[in-house]
This record gives structure tokens, C-alpha cells and sequence, in this order.
């Protein structure tokens, strides 16, 4: 069960922030009694007032109040600095693990079709969790110690009628008990569908192109009015157990205070009065208490979530220095730079083998070429090397090491890798190349020939997908590449959409530069136009 | 804030039924709030007199109806309001999607999704909290604070008075800081729809991130954004905690006031012991309304605060649009148009191009040198700076986009893949009704085409990791050869294709489009030859010619 184990994360985080929350709940504590105190003081005054006693006694009655209000004063914002300052930073704290922990979980279930949960995670199932322990706990401790302390009242002032007020009072634990599996898996369905729907938004927004070009926008717009409207109905259900729950409690409450009425002629006017304030008391912590039951289902689902997704499978480390990396010393002529013996691939069990028997080594300096079919495994070989997936039948030797003893970090600087489809970030085209911001790609640029676009552009943002011809982001691709000097070259296809001239005049230098330096170059493409650059070509199906 | 308020009512009015219910409970919970107490009074007082008479239990009666009557009424009104929330919220939602279909492509395309997924979700979610937390609350209590201070003024005008010159720099500090707090929550918001477009941005990119030994770099980036957004949200809570203590300050104030008047004045004529008492209970009474505005008060800003941002995706100009239906294309022409990026580059000048019904026609030359701006123009994506785009020998401006593109079909240089399976992909969704048998037999001459019809029911995996680049080409031809085109636009189409399959594509495509018309952008010779024409484009600084 959800709830036990979000208990269990409660109390290790009051563990973690024990002095805070500590001042925090003293300080609610100390507002607490001085609201108590207050109806005191002032009865005093009255009494006084009417025995006609004037002078010191008042003196001390408005040094009595200006205490109360002091201690409230500071108290109160010494409990919600204190207690919402410790969710604030807890909230922070998991968007920093939340964070981590994307760089550390395997590529495969970080696709596209995953952004939109992994947003939900991080926006609202934090929020869940920061708004249970920052007001959530506070309207538990406020209606801790008023349910605590307004039944002695009530029996101190008289034992009798306090049974009969309180006996309705038993109802409302068997009210929350009743609803509260209820509200959490309504509050389930809710996240649930929220995910879908951003996600379904988020897909939307990076296809509206397509979508236009093919006029197909009333689709889209229907499927979006139907995953829409199905939130719309959870949210729906959802509020309608959340607005009955706060009625239900008034209704236990006036029924007390009918109750209450009908002792009025066998006790004082003085004693139901007084009853009656401090019912009417409880409306607040009983209501606050219904807020806090529902910020408790909800963080306990969010908490679930979250727990699942931090305790999920980690297959790369963070190296959590944020500097650039220092040139590694180079390995060395190690032969081959990659062995490649009996390598079988498929993405799961039930798919079919992408890759088959795959056997090849690759010697420095020398640039090999891969030829394979449409559809078959070339892209794949070459994320088998940068280590994306594990190597499950078959050998794989990078650089002399086998592929499973490197660190994935320092393999991956050795080795300089252009995608068929480069990804760019959201930022300027410099920082692109270079994202220490050092500037350092002049040479990179000139080589991959964009140098007249990068000086002319270098501080335009790549937000625009149409901003940029195919041609260019793939040279744009190759200078990010040659940026950082690898020992090996893994490029997949990288000239394709790049015009004839241009791409001869590519390779022709970068393998004139790779056998100068040694480097080892996988070349992976269809055209036999680039492949006859290459010293060998081979097959991969 | 006003405006962003007004916008919300306006849509509130949408659904003017839900409003005049929740306005009549709104009235039945003040009316029963504000005469169940004196309800009770009677009743003490009739208790008092003369034990239980009828008169008691008249108002007995009277008081548990009041108190029925309210409890109802607040259900009613919580449940009202939450509905008009939900019911504003799905409008909103639906009309920002169908919004973003009809916003310029250019303006769209600068805004990253994550950051429009933000305003679209999770600021339209804040209308719900809206109504079912901040109006209720916020007006219930602005009535409640008047009714009191109505009451105050009547029962002791000259103290009142004296209480009122407190609670005004209460109210005008609560202002001060109500205001603070929402420029707080405004940058905070901002803030989180940074970091959200910077997570969705690594995410996306996570591959070639890796690839490039980025993680540490880029994962201090991202934390920057993050911790800086978890610096802003405890500015808005620290602001927060100010607002709790001024009201207790304000209110314990006006209470020593009253004891300090009340008390050194002495009983009298005017100031009776039960006047005191109810000059105690106002003051009391405003501590409950005050501190309900102030936690409510988050809602309703935030509200305000979410609207505005939805606002600004409303606001985004439309791509702008013809009025008259496209005849069916006869002939293309692009009239000595000029073209370039905010008038700082140009890529086009004085260019000009014909294709007529019937006719392929190649475009090639190094890249970066515009053909893409052509097919842009062309669909009516872009607009010429200088010159016209004509269609059937009138300005393309005049036609509506979407009859326009019906008559086109696309072929991308890089297919984006709807999640879903092939079938999806190639009928957007079942929006294209497609008798596959028959396109399974005209099909049959093509191996991977074929192969990609009868696994039309294979979902495409994570972002179509199980499907190669090149079937990806080849599902993107397919679609829009379904969508059965007048003109076929094909930009680098076959870029990833190796021989064998490139001229299985050209062979589809020249089945299909016999007698159509294709525009084809290609560098392959094998590709070029079959076209009717070439047009050779070079880039500005040169003059263009066509051969």
C-alpha cells in the first residue's frame, strides 16, 4: 500500500529536517495557545469591566493582549518560514534527484513518447509532495492540537454535555476511512490522465507542421477534445467526492451544536456559550484536517510515482563535476582500435534480431566503410559501441577494453560519434559546438566547411527546425564532432543530405587528417559515392 | 491583474447557467451564514426567560433549518463552482489546442514545447483552484469583512472609526504585499516553464548528449535552472509568511484598541456591557475572513497569474489566410520573388520558377541556397519579402491554406513519426479512410512498401527506435501518396535511401503521380534524371538562372 510506504518517506523526512520542523510545530503550538488564551483574557476583562475595577487590573489585561499578540505575530511567521521553507527545499531536492537521474537511465526509456510523464513527474507529482509536507503537515499538527485540546475543554467544563457533543464527532474517522481509497485511486486516475494529455499536448506542438502540411488538423483536435474531456470526467469525480467531504463535516458539527442547544435548560447560558465558540473552534481543524487527508492522498500517488521512477534501472553514472573534461592522454596503438567478434543484437526478446553475426575489426587510421540495407542494423552497431545498449551475445572490444569494463563518460570522449538525424539544443548554434562557451570551433567549422554560416549565425538560437537546411545540420553535426579530438570516428550517414561537391571535398580532408593523426573511422552510410572514399567496406545485415 | 480577471470572467459567462447558480447558493450561504447566529440568540434568550417555550423551540426550529440551509448551500457552491471551474478549464484547454493549429508556423516553431506544454497543462489546470479554492473564498470573505465592518460602524461609529484608521494600512500593506507576491509567483511560474522546456530539450536530446560526453555539463546546466527555481518558489512562500503576522498584528491592534478605549471610559449610558462584548466579537470576526483571504488568496493569484500565460498562447498572431477555395492546380509560378530571414539575409532575390500540370521538375544546387524556402513558399508556409507566388495565375495569398495543401502531398527531408502504429502514421490517426486491400495488390511491385502496409498494425516503438531511418522515408512517402496529391514535393526524400529501394520510391512515385505534377529537391544524378526539368539554384550573391 502507497499510503504506508509515504508514511514511511514522511517521517524520513522530518528525520532529515528534524530542527526546522521542530521550531515550525512549536511555534503553530505557541499560535495555538494564544488563540485559546485569548477568549480568557477578554473574559476576564468583561468581568472586570462590570465589577467597575479600572487602573492596574486593565494595565495588566492590555499587557496580557499585546503579549498574545506578539507571540502570534512572531509565531506565525516563524512556523510557515520554518515548515514551508523545509518542503521548499525537500521540492528542490527532488527535482535535483529527479534530475540526476535522467542521466543515469538506460537511452531506451527516455524516447520521445516518455517526455511528457517524465514532466509530470517532475512538475506536478513534486508539487503533490511539497504541498502534503509544507501545508498538508501544517493543517495536521493545527488540527492535532485543537482536537486534542477543545475535548478536555469540553470536559472540564462539564463531562455531560461533552459526551453529547462529541458523540457525533466519532463519525467523521469512519467518513475519512470510508472515502480514502476512493480518493486515492480518483487522485490516480487524475495524474494518470494528466500525463496523457501533456504528453499528448507536447506531441502536438513538435508535429504541427505535419499536421498542417497534411491538413489533417481536425484530427488532431478531435483526439485532443477526447482525452481531454475523459481528464475533464476524473477530475470531475474527484471534486465531487472533495466538494461532499467538507459539507459532511459541517453537517456532524451542526448536529453537535443542536445537540448542545438542548442542554440549555439544565446547564448555564454561560457554559453553552462557551461550548459553542469552541465548536465552532473545531470547524477549522476539522476542515483543515479534510484539506490535509486530501494533499496526504495525493502526495502518497505522487510519492509512488516518484519512488517507482528513482528506483528504476540506472545502466550510466553522472560524473558530477560540471568542467569540461581534461584531454585524456591518448590510449595509445592499441589493434585493432575496435574488435568486433560474433555480435547478435535485438532491441527485446520478442523483436527480431537487428543485428546477426557480426565480425570485423577496425585498425588505426584506417576509415571502414559500412554498407547496409534500409532497415537493417548500421545505426544500431554504432550505438552497440557508444555503449547506449548492452551487448548481450558476441564480443565488443573498444580501444583494447571490452565495451562492459568502460565508463561509459570516458569512452565516450575517446570516441567522436555523428547521428544520421542530429538532435540540436535549444540554444545558440555556438554553444551548440561548443557548450563550455569557450568559442573553440573555428578550426571544427572550417574543416566540416559551415564556417560561413557559424560566423554569421553563431549566436542565433536553433529553436527553429526550419531554420536550417538538412545539409547544414549535418555539417553543423560534423563540426560539433570535430570539436573535441576523438581517437576514434563513429559517423552514420552524416553527408547524406549535404550536395555532392561539398561532401567529396568532406571526406577527401578528414581522411587525409585521420590518417595523418591515426584516428580509426567507422563510416556507416547507402552511398556508394562516399563509401568509395573508404580503404574497405563491409556489409552488416 | 484586472484584465487577467476580466478574461476569466469573460469565460466564466461562457457557461452563464453554472454562474447564476453559483451566484444564487453564493447569496443563500451569506444570507444563512449571517442569520443562523441571531437564530441562535433568540433561542438562548427565550431559554433564558422562560425554559422551553413555544417561542424557543420556534427558533429552534428556525435555527436548525438556517443551518441545514447553509450547509446545502455551501455544498451547492462548491460543487458549482468546482464544475464552472472544470468546465472553464476544458473550454480553455480546447480552444489553446485549436489554437495552436491556426498560429503561424514561424512564431510556433520559436516557442519550445515544453514550454507551451506547460502553459497548456498545468497553467490551465490552475483554474480550477481558481473557482473551487479562490472565488468562493475570496468573494465570501469580502462580503463577510464588509458585513462586519457595516455591523461595527452601527454598533460604535466614533471606535470604529478609530479601527478603521488600522485596518486601512492593513488592508493597503496586504495590498503592497499581494502585489509583491504575485511578481514573485509570476517569475516563479516563468521560471518552471524554463526548466521544464530545458528538461524536455535533454530528454529529446539525451542521445546525442551522452554521445558527446555532455552529461556532467549539461546536468550543472539543468541544475542551475532548477535550484534557481526552487530559489524563487521559497521567495513567493517567504513573501507568504509575511502576509500571516500582519494580519494577527492588525487585528490584535484594533482588539487592544477597543479594551484600552472600552476600559479607561468605563461603563456608561452609551457603552453597555453587551456593546463591548459585540465590539470583541467584530474585531474576532475579522480575524477568520482576513486569514481565509490570505490563504486563499494564493489560489486566486495564481489563477490570474496562470491566465495570463494562457493568455499570451491565445494571443499568438494566426498564419494569415485566404478566403476563397483553391481551384484544382493547373499551373505554379513564383514571380521574381525575394526571400530572406527578417530582412537581415536574403536567400532568394529576384528568383522566378513555372511548373504547369503534368510536369517534374527538379531542384538542386549546394545547400543552404533556398530550395527548401521554395517548397515553404510554395505551400504558403512562408511569404516572399518581395514578388508574388501565383496559382493558377492568381496571387496564392487570396486561397485558403488548407485547400491549398489538400492538392499537396510532402515528403520531408527529416519525417517526424506520429506515436502509434504505421496505420496511424499513414492515415493520421484513420482521419484518411485507405481500402488497403487495394493498395496492398498496386503495392505489390514494391517489396518495402508492401512489407510496411502489412505491418500496418506494428506500433512504432520508442520514438521509432524499431524502425530504421529509411523505413521512416519510405512510411513518409507512403503517406502521402495515400493522401493522393496533385503535386508531390519531395525535399531530399531520398537522401537515405541506397539504390535499390531509392528507385523502388521513384517507381511508386512514378506510378502514382503519372500526368501529376512532382517537385523534387535532390543532389543525386540517379534522382535527377528523372525529372522533366532542372531548375540549378546558386546562391544570391550570384544571379540565378535557370536552365
Amino acid at each position: 500500500m502507497s499510503a504506508a510506504s509515504f508514511r514511511i518517506y514522511i517521517q524520513g523526512y522530518i528525520r532529515r529536517f528534524s530542527a526546522p520542523v521542530l521550531i515550525g510545530a512549536c511555534a503553530i503550538v505557541v499560535v495555538d495557545c494564544a488563540e485559546l488564551a485569548l477568549p480568557l483574557i477578554l473574559k476576564n476583562f468583561l468581568d472586570d469591566l462590570e465589577d467597575g475595577v479600572q487602573g492596574r487590573t486593565l494595565n495588566q489585561i492590555l499587557l496580557g493582549l499585546c503579549i498574545v499578540v506578539v507571540l502570534q505575530t512572531m509565531c506565525r511567521f516563524l512556523w510557515r518560514y520554518f515548515m514551508v521553507r523545509s518542503s521548499t527545499l525537500e521540492a528542490a531536492h527532488l527535482r535535483r534527484e529527479f534530475s540526476k537521474k535522467i542521466f543515469r537511465k538506460p537511452i531506451a526509456s527516455l524516447g520521445r513518447s516518455r517526455v511528457g510523464a517524465l514532466m509530470g513527474l517532475v512538475t506536478e507529482d513534486v508539487e503533490a509532495v511539497r504541498m502534503f509536507l509544507g501545508p498538508g503537515l501544517v493543517s495536521w499538527i493545527d488540527a492535532f492540537f485543537f482536537l486534542l485540546t477543545i475535548p478536555v475543554l469540553f470536559l472540564w467544563l462539564d463531562w455531560r454535555i461533552a459526551l453529547t457533543v462529541l458523540l457525533p464527532m466519532f463519525s467523521i474517522p469512519v467518513i475519512f476511512a470510508k472515502n480514502q481509497k476512493k480518493v486515492f485511486s480518483l487522485s490516480q486516475d487524475v495524474q494518470k490522465r494528466l500525463g496523457e494529455v501533456s504528453e499528448y499536448i507536447r506531441e502536438s506542438v513538435s508535429t504541427l507542421r505535419l499536421a498542417r502540411t497534411f491538413v489533417a488538423e481536425s484530427g488532431f483536435i478531435d483526439r485532443f477534445t477526447k482525452k481531454s474531456a475523459l481528464l475533464t470526467e476524473s477530475q470531475r469525480n474527484l471534486a465531487r467526492v472533495q466538494t461532499s467531504l467538507t459539507p459532511a463535516v459541517e453537517v456532524v458539527v451542526v448536529v453537535s451544536t443542536l445537540l448542545l442547544v438542548c442542554w440549555l435548560p439544565f446547564v448555564g447560558l454561560g457554559v453553552v456559550v462557551a461550548f459553542q465558540r469552541y465548536l465552532q473552534r473545531l470547524v477549522w481543524p476539522l476542515s483543515a484536517s479534510v484539506m490535509g487527508f486530501f494533499l496526504f492522498q495525493r502526495g502518497a500517488g505522487s510519492d509512488e510515482r516518484l519512488t517507482s521512477f528513482f528506483s528504476s534501472e540506472e545502466t550510466e553514472s553522472l560524473p558530477l563535476k560540471a568542467t569540461t573534461h581534461k584531454p585524456l592522454s591518448p590510449i595509445g596503438l592499441q589493434e585493432p582500435a575496435i574488435e568486433v567478434r560474433h555480435l547478435s543484437f535485438r532491441y527485446t526478446e520478442q523483436s527480431a534480431w537487428v543485428l546477426q553475426d557480426v565480425s570485423f575489426d577496425l585498425m588505426n587510421g584506417e576509415m571502414l566503410g559500412i554498407r547496409a540495407p534500409v532497415g537493417r542494423g548500421k545505426s544500431t552497431l554504432l550505438s552497440l559501441i557508444l555503449g547506449f545498449y548492452p551487448v548481450e551475445r558476441g564480443m565488443l572490444r573498444v580501444l583494447g577494453k571490452d565495451i562492459q569494463d568502460w565508463d561509459l563518460e570516458e569512452l565516450r570522449q575517446r570516441v567522436s560519434s555523428v547521428f544520421q538525424e542530429p538532435y540540436f539544443f535549444r540554444e545558440s548554434i555556438a554553444h551548440n559546438l561548443d557548450p563550455t562557451g569557450q568559442g573553440l570551433y573555428a578550426d571544427a567549422a572550417e574543416f566540416a566547411q559551415v564556417s560561413e554560416l557559424v560566423q554569421a549565425r553563431s549566436e542565433e538560437d536553433l529553436s527553429e527546425r526550419g531554420a536550417l537546411s538538412g545539409g547544414q545540420r549535418q555539417r553543423l553535426a560534423i563540426a560539433r564532432a570535430l570539436v573535441r579530438a576523438g581517437e576514434v570516428y563513429l559517423w552514420d550517414d552524416p553527408l547524406a543530405s549535404v550536395d555532392a561537391l561539398t561532401a567529396e571535398n568532406v571526406l577527401k580532408s578528414i581522411r587525409l587528417r585521420n590518417q595523418e593523426r591515426k584516428v580509426a573511422m567507422l563510416y556507416a552510410s547507402h552511398l556508394e559515392a562516399h563509401l568509395k572514399f573508404c580503404d574497405r567496406v563491409i556489409h552488416v545485415a | 491583474m484586472l484584465h487577467s480577471l476580466q478574461l476569466i470572467l469573460k469565460r466564466a459567462v461562457y457557461h452563464p447557467l453554472a454562474c447564476f447558480r453559483a451566484a444564487i447558493a453564493l447569496a443563500c450561504l451569506a444570507l444563512s451564514t449571517s442569520v443562523s447566529p441571531r437564530f441562535l440568540a433568540q433561542v438562548i434568550d427565550a431559554v433564558s426567560r422562560s425554559e422551553w417555550s413555544s417561542q424557543a423551540i420556534y427558533y429552534l426550529f428556525l435555527y436548525a433549518g438556517a443551518e441545514i440551509f447553509r450547509v446545502i448551500s455551501l455544498f451547492v457552491v462548491s460543487r458549482t463552482l468546482s464544475g464552472l471551474g472544470l468546465m472553464v478549464m476544458e473550454r480553455l484547454r480546447s480552444d489553446v489546442f485549436s489554437h495552436l493549429y491556426q498560429v503561424d508556423l514561424r512564431t510556433m516553431e520559436a516557442l519550445s514545447p515544453g514550454s507551451v506544454m506547460t502553459r497548456a497543462m498545468f497553467d490551465v489546470n490552475a483554474m480550477v483552484d481558481f473557482f473551487q479554492s479562490g472565488v468562493l473564498f475570496t468573494l465570501g470573505n469580502i462580503v463577510t469583512l464588509m458585513a462586519t465592518w457595516i455591523g461595527f460602524f452601527g454598533l460604535a461609529p466614533e471606535m470604529a472609526s478609530r479601527a478603521f484608521l488600522v485596518f486601512l494600512p492593513l488592508c493597503l500593506g496586504a495590498l503592497f504585499l499581494g502585489h509583491k507576491i504575485r511578481q514573485a509567483q509570476d517569475q516563479s511560474r516563468e521560471q518552471l516553464a524554463t526548466a521544464n522546456s530545458r528538461i524536455a530539450d535533454y530528454i529529446l536530446g539525451m542521445k546525442t548528449l551522452r554521445a558527446l560526453a555532455q552529461k556532467g555539463l549539461r546536468y550543472h546546466r539543468l541544475d542551475q535552472v532548477v535550484t534557481e527555481y526552487g530559489r524563487m518558489q521559497f521567495k513567493v512562500t517567504r513573501q507568504y509568511a509575511l502576509l500571516h503576522p500582519m494580519i494577527s498584528l492588525g487585528v490584535g491592534l484594533m482588539m487592544i484598541l477597543w479594551v484600552r478605549r472600552s476600559g479607561s471610559l468605563g461603563l456608561s449610558s452609551t457603552l453597555s456591557l453587551g456593546a463591548v462584548t459585540a465590539g470583541i466579537a467584530y474585531v474576532q470576526l475579522m480575524v477568520g475572513p482576513l486569514t481565509e483571504l490570505a490563504d486563499r488568496w494564493n489560489f486566486f493569484v495564481n489563477g490570474t497569474v496562470a491566465m495570463a500565460r494562457v493568455q499570451f498562447l491565445l494571443d499568438l498572431p494566426r498564419e494569415r489566410d485566404g478566403t476563397e477555395e483553391a481551384p484544382t492546380f493547373e499551373n505554379l509560378a513564383l514571380d521574381c520573388v525575394s526571400y530572406g530571414y527578417e530582412g537581415e539575409r536574403r536567400i532568394l532575390r529576384n528568383f522566378s520558377l513555372k511548373v504547369t500540370k503534368g510536369e517534374w521538375v527538379g531542384l538542386h544546387g549546394p545547400s543552404g541556397v533556398g530550395k527548401s524556402t521554395v517548397l515553404q513558399l510554395i505551400s504558403g508556409f512562408e511569404h516572399p519579402t518581395t514578388g508574388r507566388v501565383l496559382w493558377n495565375g492568381t496571387d496564392l495569398k487570396r486561397f485558403k491554406r488548407t485547400s491549398l495543401r489538400k492538392q499537396m502531398g510532402w515528403v520531408e527531408q527529416f519525417p517526424i513519426l506520429l506515436s502509434g502504429t504505421i496505420e496511424d502514421n499513414l492515415t493520421f490517426y484513420g482521419a484518411l479512410s485507405v481500402n488497403w486491400k487495394e493498395w496492398e495488390d498496386r503495392l505489390s511491385p514494391f517489396p518495402v512498401a508492401h512489407g510496411l502496409i502489412s505491418l500496418r498494425h506494428l506500433r512504432i516503438g520508442e520514438g521509432g527506435e524499431n524502425i530504421s531511418m529509411g523505413q521512416r522515408q519510405i512510411v513518409a512517402v507512403l503517406r502521402a501518396i495515400l493522401s493522393r496529391p496533385r503535386i508531390l514535393i519531395l525535399d531530399e526524400a531520398t537522401a537515405f535511401f541506397d539504390a535499390a529501394v531509392e528507385s523502388e520510391v521513384l517507381g511508386i512515385v512514378e506510378k502514382e503521380m503519372a500526368g501529376l505534377t512532382v517537385i523534387q529537391i535532390a543532389h543525386r544524378s540517379t534522382v535527377l534524371s528523372r525529372m522533366d526539368r532542372l531548375v540549378q539554384m546558386t546562391p544570391v550573391e550570384r544571379s540565378e538562372r535557370t536552365s
